[in-house]
Formats: C-alpha cells, structure tokens, sequence
C-alpha cells in the first residue's frame, strides 16, 4: 500500500498528527502538528522525536516502549502542560500503534489538539459558576428550575437549606407544592405556576412555607418561564428566606401601634417634636386638654410659640445640651401658654429618637402640669416658715413668762425669811409692804399675760372698718391729753378708706400708738402727730409719724416690740405697750415696722 | 471675811432691797451701792475711773433692765481699759439656756446665778470673788 498520497493529504489536516517509525523517526505529520507546538521547522520528516522534542523522552519514553511493545492506546481528554517558557497549555491527545501488513506494530500514531481556549473558557464559566453560587449562598437566595423535558426539578444548596431538607433531598414539582403553608398559599402558588408555565409571565409573590422540621418562615418565590414554540420547557426561579425581614417589619407594626394606643390614652401630656425647628408633628389628647388647644391648633406649630420670649433660652439650651449628647434626656420645669394667654407651670421632660445611624428623628416629650404641686410647695414652705415664727414667738414668749413669774416668786421666798428675821415692828411692816407690792406686781404681770395669751389664741373676726372714724373715736378717748400737751395731730386719710380689721384691735393699736407719741414727745417744741393711710398691691398701710425724740434704732432697735423692754427710763413706761401692739397686728394677718432715730421723731409702718 | 465693795445693778427694787438686807445681815458685803439700770452704772462707773475714785470688788448684774440692759453694759464694761479687778455675777430670773451660752462668752462674768439667790450661794460668791469660776 502506499501511503505516500495518504501521507501528503495528512499534511494538511485540521489535526495535529503525527506518524513515527519504529526508531521514533517521523514519517509523517501535519502542518498542524508543527505550529501547534510552535515549531520552527516545517518538514520532520526522518527527523528523531526526541531531538524535536527534547523533554518528551523523560515524560513519554516509557509510554513509546510500551506502545511499541504491548500495543498501549492511552489519551487523555485535557493535561495541562508547561512549556520550557513557563507558559502553560492544555491538550486533548491520543497515542497508540500503528499495524503493519501483517499485523506487527510499525510505528506510533500520535493525535493532539489544543484545548486552552476551550479549558480557559470553561474554567471563567466555573468561576462565573461558583461566584454566582458563592453569591447566592450569601444572599441565602436559593435557585430552582424545572426541566419539562426531562421532567427533573432541581433545587439548589440553599434551596434545600430554607425547605430544611437533606441536601441528597430529591424534590419533585407536587411536594414541591406541598411544602407550602395548606390553604391560601398552596392555591396561590399552585395558580402562579400554572399561570407562568402557559403565558411564560414571570411572577414574584411573598408566601408562607412550612420546613420539613415543621417551622413556619416566609420566603419570595419568583417564577420564570422559558417558552419556545409556544411550548414551555423549562421553569425556573429564586427563591428567598424573608422570614426574618417579615417578622420585624411585623412586630415594627406592632410596636407602632402600641406605642399609638399608648400615646392617645396617656394622662400625661405627651407632644412629638421636630429636635430641630422644634415643631409639633403629634399631639396627644392630654396636652391638648393642658393647653387648651384643638389637636389641629397645637400640630405644625414650634415649639417655641407656647414659650415666653424670657424663658425659651432655657428650653433652647437644653434641646441642644440633648442633642449634643451632653445630656441623656431633657428635663425642666417651664411655664406653657395656654389658649387663654394664661401661663401654666409644667415639668417637660423629652427623650431623643435617633436612626440607625445615630441620627436625631423625633423628640418625644412628656408634659406635665405640676401648677397644683407648685402652689402646694407654696402653701407648704409658706406654712413651715409661719410655724417657725409661731414656735420662736412660743419660746420667747414662755423664757419671758417664766423669768417675770420667778422674779416676783423668788422676791416673795426672801421676803418672807426676812420678815422672821426682822426685829423691829416697824422693820416687819416695812417687809409687809414690800410683800404686797410685789404681789400686786405679781398679779398685774400675770393680767398682761393674759392679754398676750388671748391676742394669740382667741379667733378674731375681721371687718370693713372705717379707718378715719375709728381714730377720731380714740383721739376723743384721750382728748384731755391732747389738749393739754398741745399735740397736733393730722389724718390724712379719706372719710370712706375702709380696712379689714377688728374693731377693738385696731382702737387698742390706735390708743397705744397715740400715747406713745405723746408720752415720748419733745417738750421744747410743737409736737406733730401725721397719720395717713393707702392701698398697695391689695393691702392697707397706715403710717404713723411723730416728731418726738425718736429711739436709738442701733442701740435699742431689737428691743423696741420686746416684752417689758424699756429704755427711755420713764415712769410710767411699762414695756409691754408694743408688745401687745405687735400681737394685735399680726393676729390680724399684717406687719408693723418702726423707722427711727435719736431725737428724729419716730414713723411706725402697719400693713394689714 | 474681808467685806467687799458691791454694786448692785437691778431694776427690781425688792430684789434689791432684799440682797442689800442679807448681805449687811450676815456681813458679807459694806459698801453697797444700787443702780436700778445699767446706764445709771456705766455713767458713775465712768466718772469714778476719770476722778480717780475707788472702785467696787464685785458687781451683780442682772439682765433685764430699761435703757441699758445687762448685756449693753457687759460691752461697754469689757471694754473698759486699765482697771482693777471687778468680779462680775450675773443673777437673773432667766432659765432661758440662750442666756446661759451667751454669758459664758464674757471672761468678766465669774457665774450665773439663778434667782431666788440664796444666802449659802451668796456667801459662796462673796468668798470665792478672788478665783475664777
């Protein structure tokens, strides 16, 4: 046979190929085989194997001596193999026998094509494969596909995952189906998969699934059709865990509602507020009621219009403070205008509402009106302090009772021992004397006593007095006086001026003032008594002024209302005139001042 | 007993009438002078320092009395430069314990004594005037 026209048609083969005799020598070959492996001659013929290719005797050698000897037919449908260059290739190759006429091997035959094209491609459609898989694994978005054709459904890893099946699990289209929640999701999904395998439409639906373990969980099914000649042959889709997503946007609602039901019904006011410009986005029913507004009214109004101009600063700095996290929440007691202009004191305490991000949202503050507390602070502080003053007066008031009673007690005791020690009749009378002087002193302390303990304990009953009256009656009372010492005294008070007094505390005030300015007179000159009387802020002054020889004021200023204190040395001067004076004004609810100095005449201030 | 000089410094004639009587009684004072108030005292106790006139050994000062009160004359007294030694007691009806606090701020007040004095705690006080209490 001769094959030298074979061997010249093999020249130009699609194939690398390439003949051997039996001592390795080419005796043909392609023209592929040549520049497939680069090489730089283009006829082989008679040319060694191993001189062309000098590493194919380490690799193959074995392998030619077997093919040569045993008739071995070995391929291999990809190796990869590096070049002296480094560069690497894959190629697809055969090599075996070559049958001589009668049988005998003759040569080797050897076939290769380069498949790194085709390997490179395949392994970036791998990659393209395993990342898509990878991201999929990730996203937990799990595939699924039917082939109608060969009636096979797959379902990727993930998908086994979220059915929490076994991954050698073998689903099939109708427990497919059955996984989902009985009722109105196997009906809608049943309907979508009908629907899209006849129109092709594609679908997305949210629906409920129950695992193979038996728990609930939402997942996003999406089904896609694959339509070819009006026939579908394949169905596919995605299919997602959302349960997790569904649960809280779920139990956001929830709380949302909750937290709506709680801000309707509060007894405490409660506002959200822009933390930035401070206007009102909700306002509940109880802050509406403290203010006095409609819902309407308080909505999309700041903040800062039911605050005066003096006292927003205040609320200003403490919205900042909470905003710069200076502080963790607000809180101040600040003064709330309400629809009538009137002002009301409320305790305001906010709370920030920041995303995820840290940003402010919403400030939600609570209102309350604490004016009654306030006022019964007030009351209570005002109370304390009049106890106070009840209980400093008691003390004194009982040191001086007891030193008055000892004093004149204790005088009684001496005398008495002295009497039994006195010899002369004369002597004895004299301690007699002296016994019933003290007595009488004894009695006249305790009669003061008594006034002093009726002004503080007896309840008075107060009325509209006519002031200008009730002095005129005191000053005839003691008109000798006036007319003999000369006294001029002026009223400067109108004939209907009124005050809430009681009669006979107001006379006795009157009458002891008057003789006071008139026992303490300057003798060398006219002496002047001025009165006058007004109202200030609700309350009545009267003004009482002479121009007598004054008190020391340093020396005598804590003394001058004191019990039994005197300090002009005059006869008649008991002590106790201002005292019971001080009583009877302030058993009335008012005050009594006294402005003086040496020899500048004396002004007492009354205010009832 | 040596007797002493005395003052006694108290509005309240009895009292003073009967103090002046057991100390003459029973010898433990001559001498005795009374002022019913305290300016009266401050006024001859300055004319007797600028006249150069003996001064007293002992004062019973009471507390309460018209113009200048026992406690106005304790100032202007502590203030007094350059004099003798006067023991001062103070002998007043008062229990108040104010007034016991505030005559300890005194050095010159060598007691309290609490009326009715007796004649055992007058003799004590007249004897003991040279220590301090």
């Amino acid at each position: 046979m001769d094959f030298s026209l074979q061997f010249k048609a093999l020249f130009q083969a699609p194939i690398a190929i390439a003949y051997l005799d039996r001592e390795l020598k080419y005796v043909a070959h392609s023209m592929k085989w040549c520049t497939d492996y680069k090489l730089p001659h283009e006829d082989l013929i008679g040319m060694h194997h191993y001189d062309v290719f000098p590493e194919a005797e380490a690799f193959w050698g074995e392998n030619h001596q077997a093919i040569l000897n045993e008739g071995l037919l070995e391929s291999n449908p990809a190796q990869l193999f590096t070049r002296k260059d480094g560069s690497q290739f894959w190629l697809k190759w055969t090599h075996g026998p070559t049958y001589g006429e009668n049988g005998e091997i003759s040569g080797i035959v050897m076939t290769s094509e380069d498949i790194t094209e085709t390997m490179n491609e395949k392994r970036k459609l791998d990659r393209e494969h395993q990342l898509l898989m990878d991201a999929t694994n990730k996203a937990k978005i799990g595939t699924w596909e039917m082939n109608h054709a060969t009636g096979e459904l797959y379902w990727s890893q993930v998908t086994k995952e979220i059915h929490e099946v076994s991954p050698d699990f073998i689903p099939d289209v109708a427990t497919g189906i059955d996984f989902y929640k009985p009722g109105v999701n196997q009906d809608i999904v049943t309907d979508l998969f009908t629907k899209s395998y006849t129109t092709g439409e594609s679908f997305e639906v949210e629906l409920q699934i129950i695992t193979a373990t038996g728990k609930e969980r939402w997942v996003r099914s999406v089904l896609k059709a694959d339509i070819e000649n009006g026939i579908c042959i394949r169905q596919f889709g995605t299919f997602e865990d959302i349960t997790e997503k569904v649960m809280s946007e779920t139990n956001y609602k929830l709380a949302l509602r909750k937290f709506h039901d709680v801000f309707e019904a509060s007894g405490v006011g409660m506002l959200i507020v822009d933390p930035i410009d401070l206007k009102v986005s909700q306002a509940n029913p109880k802050i509406c009621e403290v203010l006095n507004y409609e819902t309407d009214h308080i909505k999309s109004t700041s903040l800062e219009n039911f605050v005066s101009k003096e006292e927003f600063p205040r609320l200003f700095n403490s919205v900042t403070d909470l905003l710069n996290k200076k502080t963790d929440s607000l809180q101040l007691n600040i003064n709330l205008r309400k629809s009538t202009g009137r002002y009301v004191i409320c305790s305001v305490i906010g709370t920030l509402i920041e995303d995820e991000q840290g940003n402010p949202v919403d400030l939600v503050i609570q209102v309350i009106d604490i004016s009654g507390v306030k006022k019964k602070e007030e009351e209570l502080r005002s109370f304390t302090k009049y106890v106070e003053q009840q209980n400093d007066r008691l003390l004194n008031f009982a040191h001086i009772v007891s030193h008055n009673l000892r004093s004149h007690s204790s005088n009684f005791e001496v005398l008495l021992n002295l009497y039994h020690k006195e010899t002369t009749v004369e002597d004895q009378n004299n301690i007699i004397k002296l016994l019933s002087s003290s007595s009488n002193q004894l009695s006249e302390t305790i009669s003061h006593l008594n006034d002093v303990v009726a002004i503080n304990t007896e309840k008075i009953d107060l009325s509209n007095i006519y002031l200008k009256e009730n002095i005129f009656h005191v000053m005839e009372n003691i008109s000798t006086q006036i007319k003999q010492h000369h006294i001029n005294i002026e009223v400067d008070i109108d004939d209907d001026f009124t005050v809430a007094a009681s009669q006979a505390y107001l006379e006795s005030i009157i009458l002891n003032l008057l003789t006071n300015s008139i026992k303490y007179r300057k003798k060398d000159i006219q002496s002047k008594i001025h009165i006058k009387a007004f109202k200030h802020k609700g309350r009545t002054r009267i003004i009482f002024q002479d121009n007598g020889i004054g008190i020391d004021m340093e020396m005598n200023g804590h003394k001058v209302f004191g019990m039994y204190k005197t300090f002009h040395g005059n006869m008649d001067a008991k002590g106790i005139g201002l005292y019971i004076t001080k009583n009877q004004v302030e058993a009335m609810g008012g005050t009594i001042r006294v402005e003086s100095a040496k020899n500048m005449g004396t002004k007492f201030k009354i205010t009832l | 007993m040596e007797l002493k000089h005395t003052w006694i410094i108290d509005d309240d004639a009895i009292f003073t009438f009967t103090v002046k009587k057991i100390l003459e009684h029973n010898k433990l004072a001559n001498n005795i002078e009374v002022f019913t108030n305290g300016q009266a005292a401050k006024i001859q106790l300055d004319k007797n320092i600028e006249n150069n006139i003996k001064l007293p050994d002992v004062i019973l000062l009471d507390i309460n009395m018209p113009i200048l009160d026992g406690w106005q004359f304790m100032n202007y007294f502590s203030r007094l430069k350059e004099r003798k030694e006067i023991m001062v007691y103070l002998i007043s009806s008062s229990i108040d314990p104010r007034d016991k606090e505030k005559a300890k701020l005194y050095k010159d007040i060598r007691a309290f004594v609490v009326k009715p004095v007796t004649l055992k705690a007058l003799t004590e006080l007249m004897s003991n005037s040279k220590s301090p209490v």
